[in-house]
């Protein structure tokens, strides 16, 4: 089983990208999340566009944070979708202070809202053997917001965007995604799968061989093909299909 | 002050790598392993690492006359050549994934209980993950040797996001006549 980053782990991270690693946990627990009162909806949502927001420096709305983690925190009790989109919440109304009054208070504070989203995530997923899934996607977005280099703990650190069409990808892994769909999308998932079996098209590579040797670019397609089987395929076989010019625009003399 | 036409710089082949086929029982995690690795490529195009080809300007990118250019013929004999190379060390190491993917298989079927197929799944999931962050490692590496060398791999964001369209796109059949849990 994954283990989630500890405290001491997640303040290898700046602000922002602590914010934007809770706003994850929360968006894996949203679809769970579904209320009678539309206005609970509303609530859960804008906590987490509040964190999206923070996470990547968009300060073209003005929004109240406490007043909307104060929201999320009335029907925290309802739903674990509801109490992780507070903590959501709150890691940013307690980064936004942290940056604000260079206060280390507040800046522990957003470490321990960011933590307990995701282990409320874990905890609670639906079904339970969903639990291995939501810790490897957490684990997964640490170790790429780490990778990413967006600065150091307690800065507020680089912009980064936390959803999908981020450097952090989708929220599900093609894996997890795969097992941790309900039992009916699962089903849907795998029948779809088998109906097109074979019938995905092959992956697109362009080599550009400067002046590399044969085996330079023999690594990189083996390595593509390690990649493949890492996966658990069975690996790539290429095939050159076409032979391109690319030809550069040169600077006026 | 004049301006230069173009110079052609850089000489691309494209190649299509495409899933080695397995046993009916196995098509379902090569399918799964093609997504993982779309999914992994598209994240080395965000980075940066790898360039989408489909961000230089179509102007720019001109079908060759392969004989017309000596430079040419002569990459594209380097490249092809990489290609068997290639799929030629590959042989063995597929081998070795066919026997593994069985093995996983047969190991998942013998579980007695739930909770040892639980441990099972929990077993080979943290070792894909690994793995996979692994392979990712190497190839950033390869890539990067490449790109040292004035050389370089680009990816088609297009071809990649069609494949994931492709895999997680609804079933028509099942959205007509929904399924009750």
């Amino acid at each position: 089983m994954p283990i989630l980053p500890t405290e001491d782990e997640l303040k290898q991270l700046p602000l922002r990208a602590i914010v934007a690693y809770a706003a994850r946990c929360a968006r894996r627990v949203q679809p769970d999340f579904q209320p009678k009162e539309d206005r609970y909806v509303a609530v859960v949502r804008e906590a987490i566009v509040c964190a999206e927001n923070f996470a990547r420096a968009d300060e073209s709305k003005r929004v109240d944070v406490a007043t909307i983690a104060a929201e999320a925190y009335r029907i925290s009790r309802i739903h674990v979708a509801a109490a992780t989109a507070y903590y959501a919440a709150d890691a940013t109304r307690h980064s936004i202070a942290a940056v604000r009054d260079s206060s280390a208070e507040a800046a522990e504070k957003t470490v321990n809202a960011a933590l307990a989203a995701a282990m409320l995530t874990a905890d609670a997923a639906p079904p339970n053997d969903r639990k291995e899934f939501v810790m490897a996607a957490a684990v997964r977005d640490y170790q790429n917001l780490v990778s990413l280099g967006l600065g150091s703990f307690p800065e507020p650190g680089k912009p980064v965007d936390a959803s999908e069409k981020g450097p952090l990808g989708w929220f599900w892994p093609t894996h997890e995604r795969l097992a941790g769909l309900s039992p009916r999308e699962f089903r849907r998932s795998t029948a779809h799968v088998r109906a097109r079996e074979m019938s995905l098209p092959g992956i697109e590579v362009f080599i550009d061989p400067g002046k590399a040797s044969k085996e330079v670019v023999q690594a990189v397609l083996e390595s593509l093909s390690d990649l493949h089987r890492a996966t658990e395929g069975l690996g790539l076989e290429f095939a050159a299909d076409e032979l391109y010019v690319f030809a550069t625009e040169e600077a006026p003399t | 002050m004049s301006i230069p036409p173009l110079g052609i710089s850089e000489i691309l082949t494209k190649f299509i790598g495409r899933a080695v086929e397995g046993s009916k029982s196995l098509v379902r995690p090569i399918t799964a392993a093609t997504l993982s690795t779309a999914e992994t490529l598209l994240g080395l195009i965000k980075e940066g690492i790898a360039p989408d080809v489909g961000r230089m300007k179509e102007s720019l990118i001109r079908k060759m006359e392969a004989e017309a250019d000596e430079q040419a013929a002569e990459a594209k004999r380097k490249l092809a050549e990489a290609a068997e190379a290639a799929n030629r060390a590959d042989l063995p190491k597929r081998r070795d994934a066919l026997a593994k993917a069985e093995l996983r298989k047969r190991q998942a079927d013998a579980a007695k209980t739930e909770a040892e197929a639980e441990a099972i799944r929990v077993d080979a999931d943290t070792r894909r993950l690994q793995a996979t962050a692994e392979a990712r490692t190497r190839l950033i590496e390869a890539i990067s040797k490449l790109q040292q060398e004035g050389g370089g791999a680009f990816f088609n964001g297009k071809n990649l996001q069609g494949i994931l369209r492709l895999g997680y796109s609804p079933v028509e059949t099942e959205s007509e006549n929904p399924e009750t849990d």
